[in-house]
């Protein structure tokens, strides 16, 4: 048996084909089951995200594997036949599908490398599997490795350390100027989506106290409500017209108010500092055009950041990222080695099964036709004359069966397991049915 | 004099301060441990460099520039292992172990210019008044590498470079809190020292006080930093200020220890 992966993502489809595939979370445990009830596969698991859909398969044959999936998937698709749909489509066999999955679940393959969310998805399409019992021995295995990989990669690597986002790029510059978030006062002045959500990042940092100050009250007002509403932060609403007096009181400014002109200007900056003692401020103007005048800027102890200045945290890190990635990879690589290795050793176990029975079979042949020939002993006697068979069976063939077990993790394995069989003259109809032996078999006839 | 322990401490500074620049140069905690157990080592060589000379010397050894300069160095160092320990954060060492590195070298090349002491005035006197003045001096030379530190970031943080040095250095505040923390605990024992002088004074040369110019430069730091501390305190003189200050007031400490005796060629040696 071989995984099998069959998908697309936001690196090969667009989203207008991306959404007629995409499952909703509740649908998956349903899509699972009928893969395997349309003998899709044996084992399967489905991934579904606004950025990729994905099935994940074991078959005995890649090629026949591909081709149902994909077929299943475009019957998914409403109004997408095969031909259409499959250019969008990926196939990953074997150890390609493993480290496909791996990299999935570790974000490396995210749009935004190193996202968070991804893991979760995972985990949920997991579970779904779990509940449609469509999942075995293989993808269990791969998905529960999957899991621990992207966790290493997390804990190991610095993929998922610093801003990718310019509004949380904010609350990063932010800790640079304080290092205790929750003793600093906020104000919000304007009320841009961008800004709110930068004021949200920063209150999930620690700031517990929220001044909102916009050319409306009622809007500041509303904004104050839903804060405190939904966290426990002391907010209140400023007048706009008392803003510039309320400035000296707070360390974090937060600008976006849609203004054609500055409404801080270098003047007003070096008032509130030089009233505040010199105790830092740190502006943040999301507006454009610039709410806050540049040149605050120059004003000792006043930290000011544009839209750009945000922009080129991001970019930083996200190039911090890519080289994390390389050593996420490396990670990976060895984690589907050891998997690889694993499932490959499942190969062997039918032989294994075969060979115990058949040498269990003689001895215990052998230990009822002795015991008909002493019919004269005792209980004891016989228990221990019974007792002998499985002993040299099982001290017989530690061994051997070690080694086929440890040579079957190697790729040449297949050689020492066919020498087993015809040694042992082992009948076919328990060996496993992957391709490899499929060809052998057909050579050999 | 035997100086190989020294030189041991000396070398061992010396490959963590390039470790450190290596460190500074990526965004990533890299070669801490490196740094970490170099520093450790230097500092035990150090240990042992000190306990040597004091076996030598048979007291104390802090009576004359070279000891002095090993000394102050060797409680540096051992201040900054104990705050690396305290807040987990490795960067101090960037500043503090190539400082430590130049007072080190600056005691090695002292030593042939060691005058012997006139045993009278050995002491627990002086002793007691040149440990002060060290310890002050190492508290301040901690704030004076930390407002180095505030005024790198706060350039880095107006200039919008966001490079390696900024991602390892701490937030602003903290550096300021650290500054104050330095002269707060400098000031007292800087302090103590200068009377306990000045009493010692007086018994060996029978005034409190008398004019040399070391004994009017050591007044102005002192009453420089009392402006520090009192700035802090009451007049909320905090940020780049207190930062420019404490740099400022450094570098009249070390023209006390280094400066006056080599300019003026003064002949005092404690």
């Amino acid at each position: 048996m071989i995984p099998l992966v069959v998908g697309l993502s936001h690196k090969t489809a667009p989203v207008d084909v991306r959404e007629q595939l995409a499952f909703k979370p509740t649908a998956l445990a349903d899509v699972c089951r009928r893969i395997i009830s349309a003998d899709g596969a044996p084992e399967a698991m489905v991934l579904s995200t606004c950025n990729r859909v994905e099935v994940y398969a074991v078959a005995s044959s890649p090629d026949e594997g591909f081709n149902r999936l994909s077929r299943f998937l475009a019957e998914c698709a409403n109004g997408y036949d095969h031909h259409k749909l499959n250019p969008h489509l990926y196939h990953y066999p074997g150890n390609e599908a493993i480290g496909h999955i791996f990299r999935v679940a570790s974000s490396l393959d995210s749009m935004v490398l190193g996202e968070p969310q991804i893991l979760g998805q995972f985990k949920n399409a997991f579970d779904s599997a779990l509940t449609a019992k469509s999942t075995g021995t293989i993808l269990n295995k791969i998905a529960q490795k999957a899991i621990s990989v992207a966790k290493r990669v997390r804990t190991e690597t610095r993929i998922a350390e610093n801003a990718v986002s310019v509004s949380y790029a904010a609350v990063e510059l932010a800790r640079k100027v304080f290092s205790d978030l929750s003793q600093k006062r906020v104000m919000l002045l304007g009320a841009g989506e961008m800004a709110e959500l930068a004021l949200r990042h920063l209150i999930n940092g620690g700031v517990q106290q929220v001044l909102v100050s916009t050319r409306t009250l009622a809007n500041a007002e509303a904004l104050v409500e839903q804060f405190c509403t939904e966290t426990e932060i002391d907010a209140q609403a400023v007048p706009f017209e008392d803003f510039a007096d309320t400035l000296t009181q707070v360390d974090i400014v937060i600008c976006s108010t849609g203004a054609p002109e500055p409404v801080i200007s270098r003047q007003m900056a070096e008032a509130v500092i030089s009233a505040r003692k010199h105790q830092p401020i740190f502006m943040v103007d999301i507006s454009v055009p610039r709410n806050i005048a540049p040149d605050v800027n120059q004003v000792n102890d006043v930290y000011l950041y544009d839209i750009d200045d945000l922009q080129q945290v991001v970019d930083a890190n996200l190039a911090e990222r890519q080289e994390e990635a390389t050593k996420a990879l490396s990670i990976v690589e060895q984690e589907v080695d050891t998997t690889a290795r694993w499932i490959r050793s499942l190969d062997v176990v039918p032989t294994i099964t075969a060979l115990r029975t058949h040498a269990e079979a003689i001895a215990a042949g052998e230990t009822v036709r002795l015991l008909g020939k002493l019919g004269h002993l005792s209980e004891k006697d016989r228990k221990l004359i019974e007792g002998i068979g499985p002993a040299i069976v099982a001290k017989l063939l530690h061994l051997p069966l070690s080694n086929l077990r440890r040579e079957a993790q190697n790729d040449n394995d297949q050689q020492m397991v066919d020498v087993t069989r015809r040694l042992f003259s082992l009948t076919d109809d328990e060996r496993p049915t992957s391709t490899r032996e499929r060809g052998k078999k057909t050579t050999e006839s | 004099m035997n100086i190989l322990w020294l030189e041991f401490a000396m070398t061992a500074y010396l490959v963590v301060a390039v470790l450190f620049m290596v460190y500074l140069g990526s965004r990533r905690e890299v070669l801490t441990r490196a740094c970490h157990l170099g520093t450790m080592a230097g500092f035990a060589f150090h240990t042992v460099a000190l306990g040597v000379r004091w076996s030598e010397v048979g007291s104390f050894p802090i009576t004359n520039q070279y000891d002095a300069a090993s000394f102050f160095s060797w409680v540096l160092v051992l201040v900054f292992l104990a705050l690396e320990y305290r807040y987990k954060s490795h960067v101090l060492g960037a500043f503090v172990v190539p400082l430590a590195f130049l007072s080190v070298l600056s005691a090695a090349l002292l030593r042939d210019r060691v005058t012997s002491i006139d045993p009278s005035l050995l002491g627990v006197g002086l002793t007691l008044h040149t440990s002060l003045i060290l310890l002050g001096s190492a508290a301040f030379c901690l704030s004076f590498v930390v407002a180095v530190m505030y005024l790198i970031q706060m350039r880095l943080l107006k200039s919008k470079r966001f490079n390696s040095l900024y991602h390892h250095l701490p937030p602003l505040d903290a550096c300021d809190d650290m500054i104050g923390k330095g002269i707060t605990i400098g000031f007292p024992l800087m302090t103590l020292g200068i009377l306990s002088g000045a009493v010692g004074s007086k018994f060996v040369l029978g005034s409190y006080w008398d004019w040399s110019s070391k004994q009017i430069l050591s007044a102005a730091i002192w009453a420089f930093y009392l402006v520090m501390v009192v700035g802090r305190y009451y007049y909320g003189m905090r940020a780049k200020r207190a930062a420019w200050l404490a740099i400022l007031g450094f570098a009249g400490v070390v023209m006390s220890f280094v400066g006056i005796d080599m300019l003026l060629g003064e002949d005092r040696h404690y």
